[in-house]
């Protein structure tokens, strides 16, 4: 409890030591940041206790990184008065507080991104869709308290409240529809790329946690717990395929983002209609590991932007360093699910979990799950594919150079972690550790259980040494592989083209035109999220259809006004005699 | 019958009747056109000219976001100049080089711009019997680009099915004439023929050919690669590429021989789809009439009547004027112009096929995608080794 209030109090001071002087404001961030680290580890109650170390981490790393960064003065107490918010939603049990904490959390990045706006509608978006949240959440926080009478997070009778808020935390989380309204990428687009980073890792984070935590704290419904599994796993799919076709690093880190969330959602539904109580712990750690995982590799993705000249991927020119091409691609390899980092373990829980879900429910239900399953094996696909050119054209096209060596070990250290937290992750499946001696395995597998028998299994442990034994071995006989480079051979014609990252990825934007509405023009190929689309079609037509009937029903008129008050009276005496 | 334009020769538009001096500059170039400006995200992919795939050197720009080809533009690798400065009989042995798998379409366009440009008409049997050479190469010529095609579709059986009866074709003509690409076989006093035409083994490759034809025509994946690709639909196309788009464009209904075509019973072929799969039809249809025209024409080895010819060779010396040779070869319409001063060739212009239909492939690439390509190209039936071919 000690490490929480010395956290909270230096988080707390960051802002106003950010005020006054920029780097203190940032050093107190990340004393803060990491003495909340030392709480979430030292304080391992159950899964939650792992969002304050993800949270502790991405701070952290983040506020260091902002030392070398940010020249704003605005940005410092914005961006630290943003964590503090989170700090107080995370940690405290109090449903106004954490209300509170919320709210402390999306003004300041409203504000941040107002003062970096490229279009004057990205800020009030984000707010727009950040309130709808916030109003949601209240709701069922509101319905919770006529439930239990208490403002604290308490076990509910009813699913009702859970459900409510569960909606305003999915506008947080960017899921589908809310992924539409691109409040997310846009707002990412705009930010700078320290704050872009706890807005996609942390902000979500806290939505991810509210979520959690509102779970675990429900009887578990069967039909909800179906539709946020199938929700997420749609939203998966179309993260990652707007991802695939967005040439924006931060749009494409954003619509990512909606990925992960949607990863993340599936799992909560798994863990919600599991059938037994192994499989819903099982899928409860996957919940807490998928937000380790996304969080430190998103981070680091989002700071490796700010080391880009621009924020296209077709001419990126990044820093020249072999460090954060490294970090880069062990950041990338998790996004992508690939073990043995923490999003490969992640990834596999996932689909694990829902094929023992399927597998256990036995039933026609059973489709659900697998299809779920199905589309997030796609979108893991297009995932891939998005991380892979990210870092082909982040890290290895058009490189400037630089001798900074600060950022890139930040991300390079970001990178490592990600990749030791695969092997990390034993101690989160501890209830699942196994062995297999006939495989010559005696110990180091995580095996997926439903009952008391397993389903399947990995271990990330292996897969990181063995290779690197395997590599080290082939080294130390045959020596350092001699690399022979030539010149590139372009037909006999100057090489003078560069492959762009748009071209990498048009062959979705051909193949699956019709969902994407491409359009090819003198100006290129265009593509159009149909769900944004939508959303802005509704909106404007709301907005016309408000002007018209406050211009003839709402216009001052005395006539108009006895009517209300008549209709009120009425109304209101018709609910009195009820 | 309707004037229609073929395309640029010189410093001049040829038409189905007439040769026109331009006045106003029109896009003939090589290059699809697509509006002006690269888009954000656009790159120049260049295929060749030393890339496998296609049979010569071709040098492609390949403007693409990816997949999708926004322009394309093809220069000929491979330029040449051949000298008019010698001999009748040496500069015909150039022509009949200029396109080896068009030599006997190149030497009687050449040829029959010679004799247009003197007046003289050849013997019945010369005619018949370049009118058989040509057919036969239009056999040979349709049967490889429907191995190409296939080659292209990754079908290997009848890939290499079609290229043995190509290899047959071949060996019927090298019997018959003495050289299986009809070099030497065509001078100004008529053509050579060694051996009379193995009709019945003509008839069994064509025969074969069909059976092959048919069966890739059954072939889903194939059709889908060739249906919709490389729509060709203006009207100033020739050959094949016309004739799919439904247009009755074929010299041998306008051309110099057309008389002969018209005396035997041609029939056009034509489709109605504009794209590579109608080419290909018109092409299976065309592979049947030329068999069929070649054997109603009873062909033999024939010379000018000696009077011609000294009548000829006396005027020679102070003869000035020019003439137009056009034919149907196996990709459209060929011509030359011979211009003649003092007794002595002043001018060669040459309008080879392939120089069209690379306008029309360019032309057609917009909006298509690198898959297609291959297959689109050789539908087309173009030979570089023609394009860039320059008399002085």
């Amino acid at each position: 409890m000690v490490a929480l209030i010395v956290a909270l109090l230096m988080l707390g001071l960051s802002p106003v030591a950010a005020l006054i002087n920029r780097r203190s404001g940032y050093i107190a961030c990340s004393a803060g940041s990491a003495v909340f680290v030392y709480y979430g580890m030292t304080n391992y109650s159950n899964e939650l206790s792992l969002f304050y170390v993800a949270a502790g981490l991405v701070w952290l790393f983040t506020s260091v990184y902002s030392l070398y960064y940010d020249h704003h003065r605005w940005l410092g107490p914005l961006y630290t008065s943003s964590i503090l918010g989170m700090a107080i939603a995370l940690t405290t049990n109090n449903l106004l507080v954490f209300l509170a904490g919320y709210e402390i959390m999306t003004i300041p990045a409203y504000v941040t991104i107002g003062l970096y706006k490229k279009t004057d509608y990205s800020a009030f978006v984000f707010m727009g869709f950040g309130e709808l949240s916030t109003i949601l959440i209240l709701a069922g926080f509101l319905y919770s308290y006529v439930v239990t009478g208490s403002l604290s997070f308490s076990p509910l009778t009813t699913i009702t409240p859970f459900m409510i808020a569960a909606f305003g935390f999915m506008v947080k989380m960017g899921i589908l529809p809310f992924m539409v309204t691109e409040w997310l990428p846009i707002a990412h687009g705009n930010a700078p790329s320290n704050v872009s980073a706890i807005l996609s890792a942390s902000m979500t984070l806290v939505a991810v946690y509210g979520l959690t935590k509102m779970a675990l704290l429900t009887p578990r419904p069967d039909l909800f717990g179906f539709i946020l599994l199938g929700v997420g796993g749609f939203s998966v799919f179309f993260g990652a395929f707007y991802a695939y076709v967005s040439d924006h690093a931060k749009v494409l880190l954003g619509f990512s983002t909606v990925e992960n969330n949607g990863a993340i959602l599936t799992s909560i539904g798994v863990y919600l209609t599991a059938p037994t109580h192994t499989l819903a712990s099982f899928s409860l750690i996957t919940i807490a590991v998928y937000v380790l995982a996304h969080s430190l590799a998103k981070t680091g993705l989002f700071l490796d932007t700010g080391m880009m000249e621009n924020e296209s991927l077709i001419l990126p020119r990044i820093l020249k360093n072999r460090l954060s091409d490294v970090g880069g691609v062990l950041l990338a390899s998790s996004m992508s699910g690939l073990l043995p980092t923490l999003g490969g373990v992640a990834t596999w829980a996932l689909l694990e979990s829902l094929f023992m879900e399927a597998y256990t429910l036995h039933s026609a239900l059973s489709i659900i799950p697998i299809v779920t399953g199905s589309i997030i094996a796609m979108g893991e696909g297009f995932a891939t594919s998005t991380m892979l050119k990210f870092i082909i054209f982040a890290h290895i096209f058009n490189k400037r150079s630089s001798n900074e060596k600060t950022r890139p070990l930040i991300l390079l250290l970001l990178g490592l972690l990600i990749l030791a937290g695969g092997s990390a992750t034993y101690i989160f499946y501890r209830p699942f550790l196994a062995g297999n001696p006939a495989l010559g395995l005696p110990f180091g597998l995580i095996a997926s259980e439903f009952s008391s028998q397993a389903f399947g299994a990995i271990s990330p442990l292996y897969v990181l040494i063995l290779p690197s034994l395997i590599g080290a071995l082939v080294i130390a006989v045959f020596g350092k592989p001699r690399i022979r480079r030539s010149e590139v051979w372009n037909s006999g014609a100057p090489l003078n083209e560069a492959y762009t990252s748009f071209a990498y990825s048009n062959n979705i934007r051909l193949m699956l035109g019709k969902l994407l509405l491409t359009h090819i023009g003198r100006d290129g190929v265009k593509v159009v999220d149909v769900f944004w689309s939508l959303t802005h079609t509704v909106a404007k037509l709301f907005v016309s259809f408000s002007r018209h009937f406050s211009r003839t029903y709402m216009n001052s008129r005395l006539s108009w006004y006895v009517i209300y008050m008549i209709l009120a009276l009425i109304v209101f005496t018709v609910v009195v005699v009820a | 019958m309707k004037t229609r334009l073929i395309g640029e020769m010189g410093g001049y538009l040829l038409y189905s009747d007439h040769l026109e001096e331009i006045k106003t500059t029109k896009n003939t170039s090589n290059t699809s056109q697509e509006g002006s400006g690269r888009p954000v995200g656009s790159l120049i992919f260049q295929y060749g000219p030393a890339t496998g795939g296609l049979i010569e050197s071709v040098g492609m720009n390949i403007e693409t976001f990816g997949e999708y080809i926004r322009t394309i533009s093809v220069e000929p690798y491979k330029m040449r100049t051949i000298s008019i400065s010698r001999s009748i009989e040496d500069l015909l042995l150039s022509v009949e080089r200029v396109n080896g798998n068009f030599a006997a379409s190149h030497v009687t366009a050449f040829l029959t711009a010679l004799e247009n440009a003197y007046g003289v008409t050849p013997p019945r049997d010369v005619i018949l019997g370049r009118v058989a050479q040509i057919e036969l190469e239009r056999i040979r010529n349709h049967l490889l680009v429907t191995q190409r095609l296939t080659e292209h579709a990754g079908f290997s059986v009848p890939s290499a099915n079609l290229l043995y009866l190509v290899e047959e074709v071949n060996r019927v003509i090298g019997r018959a004439f003495g050289h299986r690409y009809f070099y030497g076989v065509n001078t100004l006093r008529g053509f050579r023929m060694d051996w009379q035409l193995d009709l019945p083994t003509l008839k069994n490759i064509v025969d074969e050919f069909q059976e092959v034809y048919r069966g890739i025509l059954d072939n889903r994946v194939f059709i889908d690669r060739l249906q919709g690709n490389g729509l060709v639909s203006i009207d100033d196309s020739i050959g094949p590429a016309a004739r799919a788009a439904g247009l009755m464009y074929d010299a041998r209904l306008d051309g110099d021989l057309a008389e002969v075509y018209g005396e035997i019973g041609f029939n056009i072929s034509r489709a109605d789809s504009s794209d590579a799969f109608g080419r290909l039809l018109v092409r299976g249809q065309e592979v049947s009439e030329s068999l069929r025209l070649i054997g109603k024409l009873n062909i033999r080895a024939q010379e000018y009547e000696a009077g011609w010819l000294d009548a000829w060779e006396k005027d020679i010396k102070g003869f000035t004027g020019g003439g137009l040779g056009r034919v149907e070869s196996p990709s459209g319409d060929l011509a030359y112009y011979v211009g003649i001063h003092k007794g002595t060739i002043s001018k060669v212009l040459l309008l080879p096929p392939s120089k069209v239909n690379l306008r029309l492939f360019c032309s057609s690439m917009t909006g298509n995608v690198f898959t297609d390509l291959p297959f689109n190209w050789e539908s087309f039936g173009i030979w570089m080794s023609e394009v860039g071919v320059e008399f002085v």
